[in-house]
């Protein structure tokens, strides 16, 4: 049994492996097998243009003679695009930068905005008009007055007569009931007024006001008109004013 | 980017981008708002778009907009078809584009955008790739059948002028 152990020793310049020969097998790509569609495949990468050397020339070799007219018909099946299909309304997509003329345009719609808004404060109709009735007179509520600040009032302090004897009026007991008869009102705006005014020249009624504009914005009219009526209503009624019991 | 580079680029691309959504929607007024959207998203994101990258931005734009249309129109299956939508052909065909453009609507989505991007604009496989998300291996193999069902539609080459 020959062992590395019976070897003689190896010499220096000994290689330990061998070096296999350079010989090339000739027929090997008469040997590969491609799938049909590799053909169409490398005639379109040759087509479009994007085809190796080497791609192209097995290109070649698989198609033959037909290979210049296979790359021709691939190579006409080109979309061309149609110079008449244009982006129409293309002025729409610039920005352009705001000239004199758009800022005096925006400055005259500020204006206009500022002088009309007081206007459309002062078309919001009162309650009165909203409920107006059809027999051709109307009830006005003259407008609220302005809210007065409370001030609060020193206490007057009572001035204490002092007690006259009089003997021809006999003197009541203290320990016997007085009547007396008081009659309560309802608590009033004070400051409201109301009367009827003559003919008017054209209030539209209810019915007109509604059609002509918006039903909500008409709705919404009258709530706010309501209650901003209530509101000065309480407001302005001063709450001792409220209970109190006139005698 | 600034004002006159977004107008400048309304000039140069805008009507390629509507013929490439023409392309692919067949619909007039679908493919104007798509452009219409890109250009709006390329204004509100104009300072985080690279001017040299702004047609890339305009037809990955258009492109993932105009797909969520025909999509959404697959789905709910309201509106016509491309081939109705590109009017009736007649069988006899005599015009190359016309027969061209009849076998690019019976194309896949994917292999029409592929299509019209490679033969309007020119666009490389990776550039193709950058805008449809598409790998570019798979960009390759999706133009070549589409090429192959396209000359396939021609039939015979004397059919065609």
């Amino acid at each position: 049994m020959t062992t590395e152990e019976n070897l003689p020793p190896r010499r220096a310049d000994e290689q330990e492996a061998l070096v296999p020969p350079r010989i090339v097998f000739g027929g090997k790509e008469a040997l590969k097998r491609f799938p049909p569609e590799r053909q169409d495949y490398l005639l379109v990468a040759a087509a479009e243009g994007s085809i190796t050397q080497e791609e192209l020339d097995l290109a070649r070799e698989l198609a033959g003679e037909r290979f210049e007219a296979s790359v021709a018909a691939y190579a006409r099946v080109r979309l061309q695009p149609d110079p008449a299909d244009r982006l129409p309304r293309k002025q729409q997509l610039y920005h352009r930068r705001a000239t004199r003329w758009t800022w005096a345009a925006a400055a005259a719609v500020a204006i206009a905005l500022v002088v009309a808004l007081p206007e459309r404060k002062q078309e919001a109709r009162p309650l009165a008009a909203a409920i107006a009735p059809r027999d051709g007179q109307r009830i006005v509520i003259a407008p609220t007055p302005p809210r007065v600040e409370q001030v609060v009032k020193p206490r007057v302090q009572p001035r204490v007569q002092p007690r006259v004897e009089r003997p021809d009026v006999p003197l009541l007991p203290l320990d016997a009931p007085v009547t007396a008869t008081a009659e309560i009102f309802p608590a009033g705006p004070p400051s409201r007024l109301a009367y009827r005014a003559g003919p008017p020249s054209r209030v539209p009624s209810s019915i007109e006001l509604i059609a002509q504009d918006n039903l909500l914005l008409s709705i919404y009219r009258a709530g706010r008109s309501l209650v901003g009526e209530l509101e000065q209503q309480w407001l302005t009624t001063p709450a001792t004013e409220k209970n109190e019991i006139p005698l | 980017m600034n004002r006159e580079q977004y107008n400048r680029a309304v000039d140069r691309f805008s009507d390629a981008l509507y013929r490439f959504v023409l392309g692919l929607c067949r619909s007039r007024e679908i493919a104007e708002d798509v452009v219409q959207d890109s250009y709006m998203k390329l204004w509100e994101l104009l300072s985080a778009v690279d001017g040299d990258k702004v047609k890339a931005f305009l037809f990955t734009t258009a492109y993932r907009r105009a797909i969520d249309i025909l999509r959404r129109e697959r789905k709910f299956a309201d509106v016509e078809s491309l081939e109705e939508r590109g009017g009736t052909r007649n069988p006899e065909h005599v015009d190359l584009q016309q027969v061209l453009n009849a076998a690019l609507d019976a194309l896949p989505t994917v292999q029409r955008t592929i299509v019209l991007l490679r033969d309007y604009e020119g666009y490389s496989y990776k550039e193709i790739a950058e805008i449809t998300g598409v790998a570019e291996n798979n960009v390759k193999v999706y133009l070549f059948r589409a090429r192959v069902a396209m000359k396939t539609s021609i039939g015979s080459p004397d059919k065609v002028v």
